[in-house]
């Protein structure tokens, strides 16, 4: 890379580092309103019961309160007689529906229709913490109280709590439904019957995967206000701000004008905040009590009242030819969604692209079904259905490797999608790869060649794994996919610059890169430059952020509008100077003719805006994806004697295109190796199998690891340069995730010569792996 | 969570003496002590107690000291458990307590939290109710009715279960001083660093000569208060120190317990993790 | 049902009665707008509540407010001087320490104190002495980079 960039490429600290560090930083629940109450939720102690009856008058009269809503009253305390619908409108809480994929998606059987099943306050509850009854009060304490003063009678249902049984429809999850399948996607590719029985070799597999959260450090809450004229304000964490809003303005029926959603800065999300949670209760509120409300979730309510990971059940197999190549890709997945039907659609199709994009196959069969149970219910996280696919994927290549005789990553380098190859979800071919270089920094960082295979004895064993993966940057160019990316870009009089986006930040820093993007073009110090994301009053339609494309696509906005920036500057500045445009250059924040003669930014823009002109521009992201490719590969110990688990090192080498900051992607890639590693040896939800309670809902019995416990996690930047992506960047932010649990049960399995086909892997399963390999 | 709340708040008093404090538990109904409140307030925080009032005992300076008098180590039940990670007394005099001390959550928590306080809390799990039973320690108590000490091994009685009668607390805790062939281990099983265990191990082993005269091997999180091996100690008296001989004391010590199934591990796994840690602890003593 | 109390809060002294049953975390969010310290969990593991009491780092979600009377108490709006961030601040900016920053405030009181009583501390004392503080989106790695960093700045 021989360009001589002022800003790209540049690890220039965060613009809102000084915010951040001295706590001057403000997250939704920081805020005060004036007049705010305070509201609570009651929450179904039962997995599956039918309201019978409500009675909140003793909690409507308790002191403090001004409003409480429930099935019974909602329509008439929440709208006017004018507005007012006959029944609670079904929605869904993922703010993908907007989106509502149409026919021609990824595996779309031709009968795929949206499930909107949920209304605000349903009489029919779907899991324990379903969401009953909302109280808003003058202090919390006295919504706390009422809460307990709102008489509840129940009536149980039969529940459901094991995805294959709910399968059956013998019992269901939700009446309002006819069955408890809420997704079927299947992809048939070649011909997989005469592939599967011409193969020299196969390897099958079932693997199971576990709930996992995501425990972000900042519990769900939303802050909503209704002024004078009726239009509501929401302050809410939320990744999709414009998608949240048309959900709103529709349940609420409101025009869309009339309702803004603003985000704070976000204390993570990874994933959780695609789907709503408070956002719904606390304008319902607001709208009752014709005051501010704000909702904060304790965090067992967090645990249970918002989406988590998806357990999955996977039956693969994988058939070959003696030389090694992929003849079939066969797999069965079975996806819990939970009590409600939520993005289970999108995670199913997303988690088969990841089992059927990375390797060319001859033929592949892909079935894909998501199910309700009578458990919390499950959404998006980090990897999005990527992690539970590597995870038996990538432990079967080992596998197939091990019996072709083949070391682990020359069957990878064999098979694996390539420069050239068509990329299934683009359907074009892929034109940018770094695999290679990651493979081959990652190997040689962590001593493949000299460690793999090498470790297996003494009682504490040692071994390495390895993973690789493909992945999206956005949702461009993908077939039936939606992705609309737009940003405004402002030039003021002084030469700084304001830019607004639909899309927001999550914590990840992204802002800076979008700002790095920005001046680069329009040369002007980043420090100057202003971004503001996530308003809807301010922004044009951003889908939001997921996906890894809140640098490429949003980047892409603002690359436009940079760009036509330039162009009206250097347009303007000949104007002024009286010369050619074409020998106008913008250089260190002036346009220059010649070696004698420029104006700074400033003084153009000053001129422009006293002779009728302004300097605004929108950009559209153009229609545009890029594969970026990825190689980890992890280190572990395991004590044979107990069977833990130590994870000694995790290398994560990472196709960029191109590292716009090299510190915040190097960050993003570290940190998502930490939810991985939690998802591969720690973590899981636990719902009783019996009565559907959560065992665990807090941080005490689901491990949520410390800085004691995890080695450094190291980021190799690989950047080949995409075309697609602004100044070459491809989206990253979920890939190291994805990764983290294969290459650990990859490393284990080295460690101790047998694989481990379910998450987490616990002590006794490690144990229990070792005696079967030992008999 | 949800529809079993009831009124959260409470009234705080502070007491400047323990009889002050106990005179203020015989007064009002559903009043609690709160010395450094790491266990408490979590638990009224999650609304899995209500007091109706809260007794601050943490600033009666005169409790907290570690001191050797009467050829023990003496320490006042408002001790925070970083003194005694860190006090050099106790690590001269008693070093198993420090290790102890050292495994309890994280710094933030052992700034705060008390020796009374964990024992009086009774956590199955906790390190110092175990170390106190290795140790053999007494445990003096203050009640209306006046003083009492109390051994270690009447003390636990089951889960969150103490001796202590309504109204009485914990004033002093007394370890007996190690002697030069005392040969000590304290081991824990964590699935996280900072939490309780899931098996804790402590051992001395008192050596005669070659031989092992007492041996003490306590289990901590296993059963409902920590319990003595005896059986596996009684294996060890007069013998040899052996890797052999720590493998059966070992084994024997598993089967004198019969831990749950908990949501990280069954019962059989936690078994099989006693004589695990039980022979790497006997190993590391011995 | 309420208490006077008296406390130094960031060098400032303050008077105020309060609640007996209030949180020392709620005290300083909603009666003197220091809303750095932040409740994360409520029962004292994720630290995001981190502040200093009488040179000591402790849990204000599970501290008392009246437990404070007489104390001395640091929260992170404290830290910085008027004209310079904290060592433990400027490191982690210049390492990327934080991403998100809602653990940060709590990481910071956390480093600061850790530094102060040891200042030469080895990666596995610094991961120990963090272990009161979790965090969602660094993996830990950077944050211990720059507590690394900001130890050397401190020593010279």
């Amino acid at each position: 890379m021989s360009e001589a960039f002022t800003y790209v490429g540049k690890s220039l600290p965060r613009l809102d580092g000084r915010e951040k560090v001295t706590g001057a930083a403000h997250y939704t629940a920081d805020l005060v309103l004036p007049r705010m109450l305070h509201g609570w939720l009651l929450r179904s102690p039962y997995p599956h019961a039918r309201i019978k009856r409500i009675d909140s008058s003793k909690a409507e009269a308790f002191p403090g309160v001004m409003a409480v809503l429930h099935h019974d009253n909602v329509l008439e305390r929440v709208y006017p007689p004018e507005t007012r619908p006959a029944e609670q409108t079904r929605f869904s809480f993922s703010a993908f529906d907007v989106t509502n994929p149409p026919p021609g998606t990824l595996g779309h059987s031709g009968k795929y229709q949206a499930v909107r099943e949920q209304v605000l306050f349903p009489n029919e509850v779907t899991h324990v913490g379903d969401v009953v009854a909302a109280v808003a009060a003058e202090t919390a304490e006295a919504a706390e109280q009422a809460l307990a003063l709102i008489e509840v009678e129940y009536e149980e249902l039969p529940a459901v709590f094991d995805s294959e049984e709910a399968l059956t429809d013998r019992v269901l999850v939700n009446t309002w439904l006819k069955t408890n399948v809420v997704r079927v996607v299947e992809v048939k590719v070649g011909p997989v019957e005469e592939m599967l029985s011409q193969a020299a070799m196969t390897v099958s597999g079932r693997f199971r995967t576990q709930k996992q959260k995501q425990c972000q450090l900042e519990r769900t809450c939303a802050l909503a206000d209704v002024d004078t004229a009726g239009k509501i304000t929401l302050h809410a964490p939320t990744q999709m701000p414009h998608a949240v809003r048309r959900i709103l303005a529709d349940v609420f029926r409101l025009p869309m004008s009339k309702v803004r959603v603003v985000t704070p800065n976000i204390g993570g999300a990874f994933g959780k905040n695609i789907g709503m949670s408070a956002e719904p209760y606390t304008v319902a509120l607001a709208l009752a009590a014709r005051r501010p409300v704000q909702v904060v979730y304790q965090r067992d309510e967090d645990f249970i009242g918002s989406e988590s990971r998806h357990p999955v059940i996977m039956d693969i197999t994988l058939a070959f030819a003696a030389d090694g190549t992929l003849l079939c890709i066969k797999a069965n997945s079975l996806l819990d969604a939970g009590g409600y039907a939520t993005q289970s659609g999108e995670v199913t199709q997303v988690h088969g692209g990841y089992l059927i994009r990375l390797y060319k196959s001859k033929s592949i069969h892909y079935q894909g079904t998501a199910v309700l149970t009578n458990t919390p219910v499950s959404g998006g996280y980090r990897g999005y259905g990527a992690p539970q696919a590597l995870f038996a994927l990538e432990q079967l290549i080992d596998i197939a490797a091990a019996k072709l005789g083949m070391d682990a990553m020359e069957l990878r380098r064999k098979i694996a999608l390539k420069v050239g190859d068509i990329d299934p979800p683009t359907r074009r071919p892929v034109v940018c790869s770094g695999l290679e270089e990651c493979m081959d920094r990652g190997a040689a960082s962590i001593g493949w060649a000299q460690k793999r295979g090498k470790g297996r004895q003494g009682r504490r064993r040692r071994g390495i794994g390895m993973v690789i993966e493909v992945s999206i940057s956005g949702t461009g160019g993908l077939a039936g996919f939606q992705e609309k990316g737009t940003a405004i870009v402002k030039l003021t009089e002084d030469g700084s610059v304001n830019i607004t986006c639909g899309a927001t930040d999550l914590g990840t820093g992204v802002k800076t890169a979008i700002a790095q993007i920005c001046a680069e073009l329009l040369q002007v110090p980043p420090d100057k430059i202003d971004v503001s994301f996530g308003d809807t009053d301010a922004s044009p339609f951003d889908i939001g952020s997921h996906g890894n494309r809140t640098l490429f696509v949003p980047g892409l906005a603002v690359r436009e509008a940079a760009l036509e920036l330039c162009k009206k500057l250097t347009d303007y500045a000949a104007k002024m100077l009286e010369c050619d445009p074409a020998k106008v250059v913008l250089k260190d924040g002036r346009l220059h003719v010649g070696s004698d003669r420029s104006l700074s930014i400033s003084e153009v823009v000053n001129h422009g805006h006293f002779n009728n002109l302004e300097f605004i521009a929108v950009g559209v992201a153009p229609v545009a994806n890029a594969a970026g490719f990825g190689a980890q590969f992890a280190e572990v110990e395991v004590d044979t004697e107990t069977g833990e688990v130590q994870v000694l090192r995790v290398v994560s080498a990472h196709d960029v295109g191109r590292a716009i900051n090299p510190m915040i992607v190097a960050g993003q890639i570290e940190g998502g190796v930490f939810h991985g590693l939690a998802q591969a040896l720690a973590e899981e939800m636990v719902v009783d199998r019996q009565t559907g309670q959560p065992l665990n809902p807090n941080f005490m019995d689901y491990k949520f690891l410390t800085a004691a416990d995890v080695p450094n996690f190291e980021a190799i930047l690989v950047q080949p340069v995409d075309p697609n992506g602004p100044f070459g960047v491809k989206g990253v932010a979920q890939n190291s995730t994805s990764m983290a649990p294969a290459a650990i049960a990859n490393a284990v399995a080295d460690a101790i010569g047998a694989h481990i086909h379910e998450l987490p892997i616990t002590p006794e399963r490690v144990l229990a792996a070792l005696r079967a390999a030992k008999s | 969570m949800s529809a079993t709340t009831i009124d959260s708040r409470f009234t705080y008093r502070r007491a400047r003496s323990l009889d002050e404090a106990i005179a203020l538990l015989q007064e009002h109904e559903g009043a609690r002590v709160i010395a450094g409140g790491q266990s408490l307030m979590p638990m009224v925080n999650m609304r899995l107690v209500t007091p109706a009032m809260l007794v601050d005992i943490g600033r009666i300076q005169e409790l907290d000291y570690v001191r050797v008098s009467n050829n023990a180590l003496e320490i006042g039940a408002l001790t925070r458990h970083l003194t005694l990670e860190q006090s050099p007394v106790v690590r001269q005099h008693c070093p198993m307590l420090s290790a102890a001390a050292g495994y309890i959550g994280h710094v933030h928590i052992r700034n705060r939290g008390t020796i009374g306080g964990s024992l009086s809390h009774a956590d199955p799990a906790a390190e110092l109710p175990l170390t106190a039973l290795a140790l053999n320690a007494t445990i003096r108590t203050r009640g209306p009715r006046g003083v009492r000490d109390i051994p270690a091994h009447a003390f636990f009685l089951g889960v969150f279960t103490t001796a202590l009668q309504p109204g009485e607390l914990v004033e002093q805790v007394r370890f007996p001083m190690r002697t030069p062939n005392h040969r000590w281990s304290f081991l824990e099983q964590v699935r996280r660093h900072g939490d309780f265990p899931l098996v804790a191990v402590a051992t001395i082993l008192e050596l005669n000569g070659a031989k092992i005269g007492n041996a003490v091997i306590a289990l901590g999180a296993v059963a409902a208060t920590p319990v003595r091996a005896k059986r596996a100690e009684a294996s060890l008296s007069g013998q040899e120190p052996t890797v052999d001989g720590f493998r059966s004391a070992a084994q024997l010590a598993a089967g004198e317990v019969e831990p749950s199934d908990i949501i990280h591990a069954s019962a059989a796994y936690r078994r099989e993790m006693v004589e695990v840690y039980t022979r790497r602890a006997l190993e590391t003593a011995g | 049902m309420s208490q006077r109390i008296r406390l130094r809060v960031n060098g400032v002294e303050h008077q105020a009665e309060v609640p007996d049953h209030l949180l020392l975390v709620d005290f300083l969010r909603d009666e003197l707008g220091l809303t750095g310290a932040k409740t994360g969990c409520g029962y004292g593991i994720c630290g995001s509540c981190t502040v200093i009491l009488n040179d000591q780092v402790i849990k204000s979600c599970i501290t008392l407010a009246a437990q404070a009377d007489g104390a001395e108490v640091r929260t992170v709006e404290g830290i910085a001087t008027q004209s310079e961030l904290h060592p433990v601040q400027a490191a982690l900016i210049e390492k990327g320490g934080y991403q998100c920053g809602y653990c940060t405030p709590g990481v910071v009181m956390t480093a600061t104190a850790l530094l102060e009583k040891n200042p030469n501390p080895s990666e596995a004392e610094i991961r120990a002495g963090l272990a009161g503080n979790l965090c969602r989106c660094t993996g830990y790695t950077r944050i211990v980079q720059a507590v690394q960093d900001a130890a050397v700045v401190m020593r010279d």
